[in-house]
Parts: C-alpha cells; structure tokens; sequence
C-alpha cells in the first residue's frame, strides 16, 4: 500500500496529549454513566456464569455502584439464606474511558464509538463474572460451589485474565482495530493512496 | 489480512506470556525479584527528598505517617511490559529493531512505573479514596497509554528506518 510520508515523531506526541486531554472527561462521563451501563455487562456476566456453573447464581442486586451477587450456596449462619458475594463493576468497565478517550483523540465518529463499547462489553462481563469465582476460591468453597476441578483452575486463570490484562487491552485492540486507518497514517508512515 | 495476522500472534505471545508469569518458577525467579527491586527503586526515588521512607519486599512505609503500602501484581509493571513485548514480538519488523524496542519500550515502562509508585505512596496519605481512584483506575489507564505510545513510536521508528533502506521490511500491523 504505497503512501506519502507525514511528519515525525511528533504526529504521535500530538496523539498522546489529545488523549490524555480526554482522559478526564471520559473517566467522569464513564463514572456518571455508571448506574446506567453497568446493568448490561452484569446481565452478560450471570450469563457466562450460567454456562461457567449452572445455577450458581440465583439473583444480582445492584446498590450504590456496587453489584450483590446472590449465590445458591448456603450461608454458614444460624438464619437461613444464602451467601452473597459482592463485587466491584467499576474495576472491569473503567476501560470504556480509556476507549472513549482514545477515540475522541483519534476523532472517530460516534457510531464506531457505540460499536467499540458494544464490543467491550462481553470482556467486562468476563471480569464481573470470574471476580465472583475468585472470591469463592479464596474463601475456600470451591466444594460447595461445585468448582472442584478444572473449573477452579481456569476460573483462576480467567479472573487474573480478566482482571490484570483485559479491562486496559481490550479498550486499546478495539480502538486498533476500528481505528485502522488512523494508527497506519500515525506510525506506519501512510496515508490512503 | 496483515492485521488478523498480528493481531492473532500478539493475543497468543500474550496469553502465553501471561501464562508463564503466573507459575510458581517465574514468580519466585522473576517476578519477586522484580517487584522488590521496583519497590526499592521507588523508595531510593524518595529518599531523595524524604528519608522517612524505607522498603523491605515488595513493602514501602513511612516511619513518619505509618503509611504502608504494598507493591503487588498489576503495579509492578511486569503485565504491562509483557503487553508491550507481544506487541513488539507481534509487529513483522527484523530482530534487531524488535530488540532494541524492547530494551527501551521496557525502560519506558517501568520508569513511569516508578513514578506512579511514588505519586500513589503521597497520595494514599492524603486521601483513601483519591488512592482507590488513582491506584485502580486512573494510573492503570495512564500506564496502559504510556505502553501504546512507546509502540507507535517505535512502528514509526522501523517504518523510518525500513524507508531509508528502500522500502522493505516492516510492516503488517493494526493493533
């Protein structure tokens, strides 16, 4: 694909501040949007649950930004009920506004914006859901959960995947991958013939 | 057809990457060796102007606040090195440039990472939920930048010296 030269390294310095110029205002458009999005990536996430272990999860209440996954293991308690596990959504969505800066920065159009974050979402599913894994493992109920096994192993797995390398890759393969065009004018030295 | 390629070798050298980082040899061989040496380099950082703080592990404190934090996996900037050499890795550029990259993506990396050490050790004994906010959201997404903007650079960097050479080599890549 032949093209014409654009200038140095500079093109690339001018990206970065344009997203770090974003970086604030999409952290707090993504946390005032919060209530609102959230819902979506937990629906995804009792649905990964469901296929990851049946049954595991009877209900999910979600109260001041905070998810209260009700399991369908019985509490050690005197009252009966069931244990609830609580998990933080905000540690696996905060990459919508790394993604939301990144293409505000690279000036693409809102409905590759809306496809990105719709993109997202099955990855920050994937965060929530194998955070409540995790918490069953250390809290030593694998058993009771019905995790022995391999689904212990790879829920460890998934919950580091998910958890270290997922909530801030993901945002930036999305943006690579819709943002095709941009990155080869950027750093490739191209521009459309 | 170039970017499915790179994109599928750099989410396989990742995965395997990552793979390897969570086993007990690499961890006791690498990783918490590593993580102390960053927490040492922060505290040396500090001494510079605070010899309040001292470091033992993977454990910063201050002797005059009380404050302790420690460093742990996904502040040690080993996953965000491990994201930038699968991207490195993954790009179709010579062996040479690809090495030299690493070497000075890594430094990058990890330099800032000391500084995200330093600025969450102060920050943290201002404010708990300015720490929570900066250490879970803020500083990863930096860091995360700080990773993409060492590899635009060095894409450029091969595209400019491939150009010089007549045009071939480097190439083949999204992200």
């Amino acid at each position: 694909m032949p093209g014409r030269a654009v200038p140095g390294h500079s093109a690339v310095w001018r990206f970065a501040v344009r997203v770090l110029a974003w970086l604030a205002p999409a952290l707090l458009a993504w946390y005032l949007a919060a209530p609102w999005y959230d819902p979506l990536p937990t629906w995804l996430a009792r649905g990964i649950l469901g296929v990851y272990r049946a049954g595991l999860v009877l209900g999910v209440d979600p109260a001041a930004r905070m998810l209260t996954f009700v399991t369908s293991i019985p509490a050690e308690s005197e009252r009966a009920g069931w244990l609830v596990v609580e998990v933080n959504p905000l540690l696996y969505t905060y990459g919508s506004a790394l993604f939301l800066a990144l293409m505000m920065a690279s000036r693409a159009s809102w409905k590759r914006v809306a496809l990105g974050l719709l993109v997202l979402l099955p990855f920050q599913a994937w965060g929530i859901a194998f955070d409540l894994v995790a918490a069953l493992i250390r809290a030593n109920l694998v058993q009771a959960a019905g995790l022995a096994g391999w689904r212990a192993q790879v829920g460890a797995l998934l919950y580091q995947l998910g958890s270290i390398i997922l909530p801030t890759i993901v945002p930036v393969v999305a943006w690579g991958a819709l943002e095709r065009r941009f990155i080869e004018e950027l750093a490739l030295r191209r521009t459309p013939a | 057809m170039a970017d499915a390629r790179f994109a599928v070798r750099f989410a396989v050298i990742l995965v395997l990457l990552f793979t390897a980082e969570l086993t007990a040899p690499v961890q006791h061989a690498l990783v918490e060796p590593w993580t102390a040496a960053v927490t040492h380099a922060s505290q040396g950082l500090l001494d510079l102007f605070d010899p309040a703080v001292i470091s033992f592990g993977n454990v910063l404190a201050s002797t005059r606040s009380g404050f302790v934090v420690s460093i742990e996996a996904g502040c040690n900037g080993v996953e965000a090195a491990l994201v930038l050499v699968a991207a490195i890795l993954a790009f179709r550029a010579p062996w040479r440039p690809k090495a030299l990259g690493i070497v000075v993506g890594l430094a990058a990396v990890q330099v800032l990472n000391v500084i995200r050490v330093v600025t969450l050790f102060y920050v943290g004994q201002w404010s708990a939920r300015a720490f929570e906010w900066a250490h879970l959201y803020v500083w990863q997404t930096l860091i995360i930048i700080d990773v993409l903007v060492v590899w635009l650079l060095w894409m450029r960097w091969v595209g400019t010296r491939a150009a010089g050479a007549g045009g071939a080599g480097a190439g083949g890549a999204g992200a």
